[in-house]
């Protein structure tokens, strides 16, 4: 379980309070406004951005003290998320070791976490070699072997058509199924957040909320969220 | 033209002396150690600058980058203040009752070719460090690198494509150097060709040995060109650039980043704090004859400016930018040499030194100034150039209306750019110079060379402020008068 209490982020005078919330395992879509601090939310809670105040506990351990790597979440950006000079293979592996020699179980995994993914037989192109969609992909599988209990998106699928978007929504959505995942997923389309959000968050005017169930927050749209959504 | 003249007044009896030989070798060995040492000089400046955060990085990033208009013969005066026979370092040991060190031979070059190339190195190096996307880092974190792992998978690709490339550039540049081997070396183990072409035509009137020489560093600027060419169209420098976020680590990596900027830092303004420190005081009572000498370099420069920036108009598209970059390899001293070969038939040249110098000048400035304007104009083509052609406009009417316009802002600055390298030009001038025409940098040289390092170093400091007013005036008026 994931808490939030009395959190302040933000940059400069752009300061946002988020309102106590309690997280468990599912889909959370994060919307609002551009510039609202939707990834500034996010990357407030991966370490990258240090908050204003507050705290954010899992499973009863502070999140905010502990150093990027030890954190139990795994973040996907909107673009750069695969390097782009290695192989797939290797980008995948990262998850596990940056060692040159894997053994064979970590091979094993990498070639299953491909397999879940739909990607067998793409282990030795290089990221330019693949469709923005195949990219994805990748970068699922790797979160994948990464086995963190909170997953973000910080919109890593805007630059895809809309099929290929559902497509991986849907895999994202099987995935933290499985693994019984927090996921945080940041959009502008409610109909990615009504197609796999559990719950939705809104963020505008300096205020984060947990607004509840997705249809019953896109149905009943509070004044606030009015001009956003026009 | 200048090059096929001297093909064929040096290259009907090709003849090297041991000496010519022992000069090919310190040319080359010396520019290898000079882009060797600024590069690695600068790859953990450059790394400090892009991971570290203070306040005023902007700005030292920008005064870090002084040397680039900073006239040759001031950066020498700088670091002989300090490294000198009778300069700080020396006093200094010479009170501890230490042995002193010498700057002259190819230590001295080393160090003024470093103190040169430096910021050029860090500029393409820190470019490099901030197009590393900050995602990269971030996923690395995330996926809890080691931070050798770190540095292998993200910043090393960085490293393996632009060192080779800087590296390149800056034995290019050095490969061509003049002034600091005439100020700094010289005698028969720092002599460089370039140096040697001087000799020849300077002190022995051997038209002939010049020409060879200057063909031996024409082969130089060749293999400069094709270098040039395979690594410059990859390279973005980046002017103005600074990473959007840097990424700090821990507090020790800290401590040791800030003080790597410190000490090169220090090392980059020392030399000019130095001649500002000592010339200062004798501004005011400078001889007439400086007076004189800064005159026929504004005399100089202003037409030199207005050639450069004619020149660059008019080379102005890609084939235009390839062309200009041979003007950056080709050394002033073997077109002033052939310019020489071509014109002796017609006219005694010593008669037209102003000239020769004022076009010179001219050309070996283009390629700086293309630099400045052409992506404005190539923007501006790609923006308006259909509705220019929807319009009927024909390419003069474009140029008038839509792109000149647009350019002002670069052109201000690229005129008091073209005016300041003119200024502090120490090039061709030394070949052709006399005292009666002396130019500001050539009289500096004088004095110093008569040990009047007083009135050079007031000489110099106001050489320095006028580089510097060429710049902030003109680039005031281009940025005031910019229409977009």
């Amino acid at each position: 379980m994931l808490n939030i209490k009395n959190l302040k982020f933000g940059h400069g005078s752009h300061i946002v309070v988020a309102e106590n919330a309690a997280f468990g395992g599912g889909i959370y879509g994060v919307i609002g406004p551009s510039g609202s601090g939707k990834s500034t939310f996010l990357n407030t809670l991966a370490g990258f951005h240090n908050c204003e105040s507050g705290s954010v506990t899992f499973d009863d351990q502070d999140l905010l003290t502990q150093r990027v790597e030890d954190r139990p979440i795994a973040m996907l950006f909107q673009s750069s998320n695969l390097f782009p000079h290695l192989t797939i293979f290797r980008n995948i592996a990262l998850a596990m070791t940056s060692r040159r020699w894997l053994t064979k179980s970590q091979r094993q995994h990498v070639g299953d976490a491909l397999d879940r993914v739909g990607l067998s037989g793409f282990e030795n192109r290089k990221p330019g070699e693949l469709s923005g969609g195949q990219q994805s992909r990748a970068t699922l599988a790797r979160v994948l072997l990464q086995k963190k209990s909170i997953l973000l998106l910080d919109e890593p699928f805007a630059a895809l058509g809309p099929a290929m978007r559902n497509e991986m929504l849907d895999l994202v959505k099987e995935i933290a199924e499985t693994d019984n995942q927090i996921v945080f997923l940041v959009t502008h389309s409610p109909d990615d957040a009504l197609r796999i959000c559990d719950q939705t968050i809104f963020v505008t005017n300096k205020r984060l909320w947990l607004a509840g169930d997705t249809k019953n927050a896109l149905q009943n749209i509070p004044s606030e969220m009015q001009d956003y959504f026009g | 033209m200048p090059i096929l003249g001297l093909a064929v007044y040096g290259g009907e009896d090709l003849n090297f002396t041991a000496s010519d030989i022992a000069a090919i070798r310190f040319t080359v060995l010396q520019a290898i150690l000079s882009a060797v040492s600024s590069v690695a000089v600068a790859i953990p400046t450059s790394r400090a600058l892009a991971r570290q955060n203070f306040k005023g990085r902007e700005v030292l990033i920008s005064i870090l980058s002084a040397p680039f208009i900073l006239p040759v013969i001031i950066a020498i005066s700088g670091v002989l203040f300090i490294f000198g026979r009778e300069g700080m370092i020396n006093q200094l040991l010479g009170s501890l009752g230490q042995e002193s060190v010498s700057v002259y031979g190819l230590s001295g070059i080393l160090l003024v070719h470093v103190f040169f190339n430096l910021p050029l190195a860090i500029r393409i190096l820190l470019f490099g460090w901030g197009a590393i996307p900050i995602e990269h880092h971030r996923v690395a974190r995330g996926l809890n690198l080691n931070a050798w792992a770190r540095f292998k998978i993200v910043e090393l690709p960085m490293l393996l494509f632009r060192v080779p490339s800087a590296t390149a550039i800056i034995f290019v540049i050095c490969l061509s150097s003049f002034a600091v081997a005439l100020l700094l070396g010289g005698g028969p183990r720092a002599t460089t060709v370039e140096l040697a072409i001087y000799q020849a035509f300077r002190f022995d009137f051997d038209i002939a040995k010049a020409g060879q020489l200057a063909l031996v560093q024409t082969g130089f600027a060749t293999v400069a060109i094709i270098i040039s060419l395979a690594v410059m169209k990859r390279l973005d420098v980046g002017i103005g650039y600074l990473p959007t976020e840097p990424m700090v680590d821990s507090r020790t990596m800290r401590v040791i980043d800030l003080g790597m900027i410190m000490m090169v830092s220090i090392f980059m303004l020392a030399p000019i704090l130095a001649v500002i420190y000592r010339g200062l005081p004798h501004l005011i009572a400078l001889p007439t004859s400086v007076w004189n000498a800064a005159a026929t370099s504004v005399f100089i420069a202003m037409p030199s400016a207005v050639f450069c920036i004619f020149i660059a108009l008019f080379l102005a598209h890609r084939l235009g930018e390839s062309i200009s970059i041979l003007a950056l390899s080709i050394s002033p001293l073997v077109l002033g040499v052939g310019l020489f070969v071509i014109i002796r038939p017609y006219i005694n040249p010593f008669d037209v030194t102003l000239l020769i110098v004022v076009l010179l000048n001219a050309v070996l400035a283009v390629p700086f100034t293309l630099r400045l304007i052409l992506p404005e104009i190539e923007k501006t083509r790609s923006d308006f150039g259909y509705l220019s052609r929807t319009m009927r406009m024909t390419a003069w009417g474009m140029w008038v209306w839509v792109i000149l316009p647009r350019l002002f802002r670069q052109l201000g600055f690229s005129f008091g750019l073209t005016l300041a390298l003119s200024l502090g030009d120490l090039g061709v001038i030394v070949l052709f110079g006399s005292p009666e025409n002396a130019t500001l940098p050539y009289l500096i040289m004088q004095l110093r060379t008569g040990y009047r390092l007083d009135t050079a170093a007031g000489a110099s400091v106001l050489l320095l402020i006028m580089c510097l007013i060429s710049i902030v005036i003109f680039d005031g008026l281009g940025r005031r008068y910019a229409k977009y």
